[in-house]
Parts: C-alpha cells; sequence; structure tokens
C-alpha cells in the first residue's frame, strides 16, 4: 500500500461514517423538518469524501501506469485518466443536484398547505395540526388548485340555494 | 480462487495486468464502503416504507437515489486492477440525472397535480 491509497482509505472510512450517520437521522429525527437536515448535508458530504477517496485510488493506479521508457501502456494511462475525469465530472454533478433536490422538497412541503405536517407545536395545539402551514405566502397552492366552478359543477351554491328554499 | 485463475490464465495477463496481483487491502476498504452504503440504504428505506406524509417519502427516496450512486462507483472499483471500471462509472452518471430529474418530477406532480 502506497501513501496514496492509505489516504484514499481514510477518505473513504469518514464517508462511510457520515453516510451511516446520515441515514440513521434520517430514520430517527421526529419531524419532517429536522428529517431534512442529516439528509441533506451529510449525503452531500459522504458523497464527496467518498468519491475523492476513489479518485486518490484511480490516480494510484494512473501513477502506476505512467508511461516511461520500459513502461508501455499508454493506453492504460488514458484509462485511468478517462475514470478520474468521470469520478469529479460525477461529484460535481451530486454536489449540484443534491441541494437542489432537498430545496425542492422542503420548499414543495412548505407550500402544501393539506399535508399536516407535525411541526412548531404548542401544548394546547390539537394533534396533528401545523401552525407554519396556517400561513399564507406567495405561490401558495391552495388556490392555483381550485378551478373556475362552472354553473353546473357548483356544489356549494346549490346546497345553499336548497338550505334556502 | 485468485490463485488458480493466475495459474491457469499464466504469465500472458500478468504482464497485461498494471497493480500488484491478488486482492489487495483498497479492496476490502471498498468492499467495507459497499457494505456501510447498503446498511444505510436500508435504514433509509425503512424510513421510506413508514414515513408519515409523502414528503419523508421522496426524501428518503431521494436519499437512498444518491447512495445508490456512490455505491455503483465504488463497485466499479471492487476489481480495480483487472476490471475496468469506466463502464460502471457511466451508469452511476446516467443514474444520478434520473434520480434528480425523477424527484423533481414527483414533487411537481403532487404540488400541481400535472406535470405540464
Amino acid at each position: 500500500m502506497s501513501v496514496l491509497e492509505i489516504l484514499g482509505g481514510i477518505f473513504m472510512l469518514g464517508g462511510c461514517v457520515f453516510a451511516l450517520t446520515g441515514a440513521i437521522g434520517v430514520l430517527r429525527m421526529p419531524d419532517f423538518y429536522t428529517r431534512l437536515h442529516p439528509a441533506g448535508k451529510s449525503d452531500t458530504l459522504a458523497q464527496g469524501l467518498i468519491l475523492f477517496g476513489l479518485v486518490l485510488l484511480a490516480g494510484q493506479q494512473l501513477i502506476n501506469a505512467w508511461p516511461t521508457e520500459d513502461n508501455s501502456h499508454a493506453d492504460q494511462w488514458i484509462g485511468f485518466a478517462n475514470i478520474i475525469l468521470k469520478l469529479a465530472l460525477l461529484s460535481a454533478l451530486l454536489f449540484l443536484t443534491a441541494p437542489t433536490a432537498t430545496h425542492a422538497i422542503s420548499k414543495a412541503a412548505r407550500l402544501d398547505r393539506y399535508t399536516r405536517l407535525p411541526f412548531d407545536q404548542e401544548p394546547d395545539d390539537a394533534a396533528g395540526t401545523s401552525r407554519v402551514a396556517e400561513i399564507v405566502v406567495v405561490g401558495d397552492i391552495a388556490e392555483p388548485l381550485e378551478e373556475e366552478p362552472g354553473p353546473v359543477l357548483n356544489v356549494r351554491e346549490t346546497v345553499a340555494e336548497e338550505d334556502d328554499s | 480462487m485468485g490463485h488458480v485463475m493466475g495459474h491457469v490464465m499464466g504469465p500472458g495477463l500478468a504482464v497485461a495486468s498494471v497493480g500488484s496481483s491478488g486482492h489487495s487491502p483498497t479492496s476490502y476498504v471498498v468492499l467495507a464502503t459497499c457494505l456501510v452504503l447498503l446498511t444505510g440504504a436500508v435504514l433509509l428505506l425503512i424510513r421510506a416504507l413508514r414515513g408519515p406524509t409523502v414528503f419523508d417519502r421522496i426524501l428518503a427516496v431521494n436519499a437512498m437515489g444518491t447512495k445508490t450512486v456512490v455505491l455503483v462507483a465504488c463497485i466499479a472499483f471492487l476489481d480495480m486492477p483487472r476490471g475496468n471500471p469506466s463502464f460502471f462509472l457511466d451508469t452511476s452518471i446516467v443514474y444520478a440525472l434520473i434520480n434528480f430529474v425523477a424527484t423533481i418530477a414527483i414533487l411537481k406532480y403532487i404540488q400541481y397535480r400535472r406535470l405540464s
């Protein structure tokens, strides 16, 4: 084992610690908004560490296959450089997409007022209600879901007229 | 198993393989990483099956997808000196893109009840 392989192993084991604690946090956190925290942060750091450890392992193979006078493995040298490039591309892609997906999930959960998220409860609140979800913000989906009621399908006014008569 | 294969195939392939022959200690590190990622995926699957709201399920499935991407990239390095990890990394990149697009599409469908 060379220095690069030992460093790669250390990075991968650190990534393992972050991945496992993130999964345990998602399983054991009490409500939805606290579950976003381990799922969003520790997964991003864990994939960064593990993929960087794999880059170090591939870098050791690249050094082994370095073309010299008595070692003509030019095609393998290109192959290992290609692997390192793909790992860097994959890590950059995950660094962009994973926090974006977490942000989209949290925004969708915030805007969905019909899902009862147990969050920020006072002791005298009823069970299953959310105080944050009662605050109307711009872009709330409560209004756009309601289509314009036609004369036939307007059940509420029909029932009200029957009650009046 | 490795000794038998090396003996049968002869020295022709031993010249072609660049790294040290046999299982290096880094293979065991990569294997341990794969097992830890599988354990984390099982824990996230429990949350996805149990989650009270639909957003818990989406969150757990998204995190499982990220773990699967890293797992495929680790499987590529299990047999590093002999195998060719390039195809596994292509699969991993495509899976990362599909995972992101699927999460956004499911969220948009839940939010607006349509995808347009």
